[in-house]
């Protein structure tokens, strides 16, 4: 640490406090050394043949343009050796030298703990990893094109809720395993199950739970999503209130099956004799910056065309404990999805206290008179700024509805809405095609079409799986959706 | 007691036949390693000192040649039996020595659901209902296993059980009732024929997706055990359906969140055209018990008493131990897959007929009871008669009921009506009512 901080001043530079950070180091030349430090005869002076540059801006013009490394010259005389020496151990022990070190340790550790999301690997290994890569010659300083992108949303917190008692500060994976301390607090049926659960989950949302209510109430499964989904069933059939978690909603396809021609049809198929009411099903969801096609998929589509089950979507820590209360409690089988990225960067004042926010009805976040848009999870968010630019700088004012449950989908809130606007905007990160978005056109198309005065527009995702690095381009952004509000107020 | 120690016994059976194919050193160790398999594998803490294998996967010893384990396909796990295809009791201390009136009820059970399924098959075939499955030849099983269990048990089934709803007390009128899919059906009308379910005999609704509910019997089994009632689950399912991979997620969350479960696995020797050689290539389904840590053991499914005995046993054990056990009973389906399926397609009449008339349980249990003189040619043919009089009259009442209201069509989706499926059933009576020449409404409740 100590040698590393000598021949370079590491800057780790973390741009945006919201991306789970990767360290960038700008390699700063020698020349930025006290004077005396340097040598005069120049072999330290990386390439260029000449001894450090003395003017301000020849100084700043090396600092800008580091394209190559410094590189150590191997010319030593007695002397100079031992004058060095000196210096190396002078620095060595300085307090700005141990400054230097304690802040570049403290971000290392800051860093570490903010990788959760990706996974990075801690322990043994990072630590010389993330040497190596300082070290490291083509290690060169990016450009800001090539730094990885900020957040493409603000989180826009709810109001602070009056009505259900004492708040305390959340976050959305705390607000969750708020909702689950107080189910398994009321109800000593609650088992909760799922990859990785006991420990706390890769995502946080079960901390603390196995200790205090038991490990036959909070455990791990095998790794087999069909299994967990189908033991989920078996318990809820047999009396218990299963919470079955599912890592991310990208894996939750081998467990189709059995949500799909089992918990679905449970009741219906057995003229109420036997139901799987008592089942949730919660998962990991949406786009988080770098999943890629496996960890940012949004699959509520698919199980929109399954009559039998609900699917619910929070957009931030308040509706998430409610929603999730709700499911829990409603007795038909629930699919909960939970936007990943909201899990650390949303928080909000969340009462400790159970409470429930209806399931199947929409909330209109915000009036507005010339556009309903209309949205789910993270993708509020980016339209809550929609709303506002179009505000600013078109002078068009946006209702803005959060549909929350998208099975069975509160049909009635959207058409009141768009019958008063006459425009409607829909978003989702899924793919446009069969997304869920096309139901609520058609439907609205169905019931409001003389009420329209410019065709419902849908922006979401492409026809491709969820890329990596063309993240960016992919995601239906606040410009792609403030441009499609252009296009319906100019139709 | 004695089936311990012939399951005991078994075991060193196996040992004894690998040692005799792979006949090296390696046996041994086969041998140390199948005792040491049974029960709960726990993860060894870790000891650096010890020259012995530390990983937390597995820690059993190391060997230093290189030797493939065989998969004893040849010799494989025996198949436990009490009665010969006489129906002589070959080992008197494995006799349960049920009483007479217990026996008897066995044998009516049986018989009686042998009836039912003729008079349904014909009924299908004369166009009075949709779809039939018969359970010609495994009724031993039904009916052995059923026996076994507390009425409080959960049963889930496949599609082929209908001995063990039969046993436990549903009136042949409701039998009729879902296959019809009349106003009496329990069901609703929703379902196929013999996709029977009944909440108060504790028999969970069949769905046709296969396997399907094995995965799910294992949570209701891990409910039960937290309910702390010794109730224990029962699962049933063909040895087809044990192929799909919802089976290898049962068995693997059974045994590792410890259910007190019973697996149920009716081999007989199909999966409609597919038989047993193309649908697995290891000894079976008990075979694969050990793999999963789960007690298996294999049993003759048309020896009414050796199916009896070894559900008995693996229900307490399961429920004091909370572990899972799985049961193969070896059998065969003398019918065929179901009223869509002509076996004589795949196999030989001969084959059928040597089952029917050499191997069936119900002659089986029928020579065991003549030979005490329980049941007499006279005994038998009142009760033919009797039993074909009971089916009859229940078919010709199930005949005349109407089906239930088209309003049924809409509820239980969900626990309550939803304000979009009460706007499509209104829009689906203006319908009907505007085109009610083309609806059969006649045939419906009102």
């Amino acid at each position: 640490m100590y040698v590393v901080c000598f021949w370079t001043i590491p800057c780790c530079l973390v741009d945006n406090i919201n991306r789970p950070a990767q360290i960038t180091v700008r390699y700063e030349r020698r020349s930025s050394l006290p004077a005396f430090a340097r040598r005069r005869d120049g072999h330290f002076n990386a390439g260029q043949g000449k001894i450090g540059p003395s003017s301000i801006q020849g100084r700043l013009d090396k600092r800008l343009n580091p394209l190559t490394p410094p590189t150590v010259s191997t010319n030593y005389s007695p002397f100079r050796v031992k004058r060095d020496a000196v210096i190396i151990i002078f620095f060595l022990f300085s307090p700005l030298t141990t400054a230097m070190a304690a802040a570049a340790r403290f971000l290392l550790r800051g860093a570490v703990s903010k990788a959760s999301i990706a996974n990075v690997n801690v322990g043994a290994q990072s630590s010389f990893g993330i040497t190596l890569l300082r070290l490291s010659p083509n290690c060169s300083s990016k450009t800001k094109t090539q730094r990885r992108n900020a957040a493409h949303f603000t989180y826009h917190p709810d109001p602070v809720p009056t009505e259900y008692g004492p708040t305390t500060k959340m976050n959305l994976f705390q607000s969750v395993t708020s909702a689950l301390d107080n189910t398994l607090a009321s109800d000593p049926t609650a088992v909760i199950f799922g990859e990785d659960v006991a420990f706390g989950g890769v995502f946080r949302c079960t901390v603390g739970l196995r200790d205090k209510y038991g490990k036959d109430r909070v455990f791990n499964t095998p790794l087999c999503e069909q299994g967990i989904v189908g033991f989920g069933i078996g318990a809820a059939v047999a009396g218990a209130t299963a919470i079955a978690e599912i890592q991310f909603a990208d894996y939750i396809y081998p467990a189709f099956d059995q949500i799909v021609n089992e918990a679905a049809k449970y009741r219906y198929r057995s003229g109420n004799l036997f139901d799987c009411g008592n089942l949730t099903i919660r998962a990991p969801w949406g786009c988080v910056g770098h999943g890629s096609l496996y960890h940012s998929q949004s699959p509520e589509a698919f199980f929109a065309h399954c009559p039998g089950i609900k699917v619910v979507i929070p957009r931030g820590p308040v509706q998430c404990k409610g929603l999730l209360l709700s499911c829990i409690a409603d007795q038909n089988p629930c699919i909960f999805f939970e936007p990943k990225i909201l899990y650390r960067a949303a928080v909000e004042q969340v009462p400790t206290e159970a409470y429930t926010i209806p399931l199947s009805q929409a909330e209109v976040i915000q009036e507005g008179s010339d556009v309903t848009l209309v949205a789910w999870g993270t993708q509020i968010h980016v339209l809550r700024e929609v709303a506002n630019m179009a505000q600013e700088k078109l002078g068009v004012s946006c209702e803005l509805i959060d549909l929350q449950t998208i099975l069975p989908w509160d049909t009635e809130t959207v058409c009141k809405s768009v019958a008063k606007t006459g425009r409607l905007l829909i978003s989702h990160e899924a793919p446009i095609t069969g997304g869920f978005a096309a139901e609520i056109s058609s439907t609205v198309q169905e019931q409001c079409f003389l009420n329209l005065e410019a065709p419902i527009a849908r922006v979401c995702g492409y026809d491709t799986p969820f890329p990596h690095i063309f993240e960016p381009f992919y995601i239906p952004d606040k410009w792609k959706c403030f441009d499609a509000i252009k296009k319906l107020i100019s139709y | 007691m004695a089936t311990l120690n012939s399951i005991k016994n078994m075991y060193g059976i196996c040992s004894h036949a690998i040692r005799q194919t792979t006949g090296l050193r390696a046996a041994k160790l086969i041998q140390q390693r199948a005792f040491r398999v049974n029960g709960a594998l726990r993860q060894q803490p870790f000891d650096s000192s010890e020259e012995k294998p530390q990983f937390p996967g597995a820690s059993a010893e190391f060997i230093d040649h290189l030797e493939f384990i065989q998969p004893n396909v040849i010799s494989g796990i025996p198949v436990y039996r009490v009665m010969d295809r006489a129906g002589k009791i070959i080992n008197p201390s494995e006799d349960p020595q049920l009483s007479k009136e217990q026996v008897l009820n066995f044998y009516q059970k049986m018989t009686l659901l042998n009836t039912m399924d003729r008079i349904l098959y014909e009924s299908q075939r004369q166009g009075r209902i949709s779809f039939y499955m018969t359970n010609y030849g495994e009724e031993g099983t039904h009916i052995g296993s059923a026996a076994a269990l507390d009425p409080r048990d959960l049963v889930f089934g496949q599609y082929r059980e209908a001995g063990v709803l039969m046993y436990r007390g549903f009136p042949l009128d409701l039998f009729m009732a879902q296959c019809y899919a009349n106003v009496d059906d329990l069901g609703k009308g929703r379902q196929m024929p013999v996709h029977y379910g009944s909440k108060d005999l504790n028999f969970v609704t069949i769905s046709s997706p296969l396997a399907t509910q094995i995965p799910q019997a294992a949570g209701a089994a891990y409910a039960a055990k937290r309910e702390n009632t010794n109730r224990a689950v029962i699962c049933y399912f063909g040895e087809g359906a044990a192929s799909e991979g919802d089976a290898h997620a049962g068995f693997n969350f059974s045994a590792t969140l410890e259910c007190p479960l019973i697996f149920f696995c009716r081999n007989n020797g199909y999966a409609i055209s597919t038989p047993t050689n193309e649908q697995y290539r290891g000894d079976g389904i008990a075979a694969r018990g050990p793999g999963y840590g789960m007690m298996s053991i294999r049993v003759d499914g048309n020896d009414v008493f050796a199916v009896y005995n070894a559900t008995k046993e693996a229900r307490r054990r399961a429920v004091a131990e909370n572990q899972p056990f799985l049961i193969e009973a070896m059998t065969y389906r003398i019918g065929h897959h179901s009223t869509s399926d002509d076996s004589s397609a795949y196999r030989s009449v001969d084959e059928v007929n040597y089952w029917d008339k050499q191997d069936h349980p119900i002659s089986r249990l029928r020579h065991y009871m003549t030979a005490r003189s329980w049941w007499s040619e006279e005994d038998e043919r009142s009760w033919r008669k009797q039993s074909r009089k009971m089916v009859m009259e229940a078919f010709e009442k199930a005949e005349k009921r109407h089906k239930p209201h088209p309003d049924l069509m809409f509820s239980d989706v969900y626990e309550e009506m939803t304000p979009n499926l009460v706007k499509q059933k209104e829009a689906m009576w203006r319908h009907v009512q505007q085109y009610k020449e083309h609806y059969p409404l006649d045939a419906y409740a009102k």
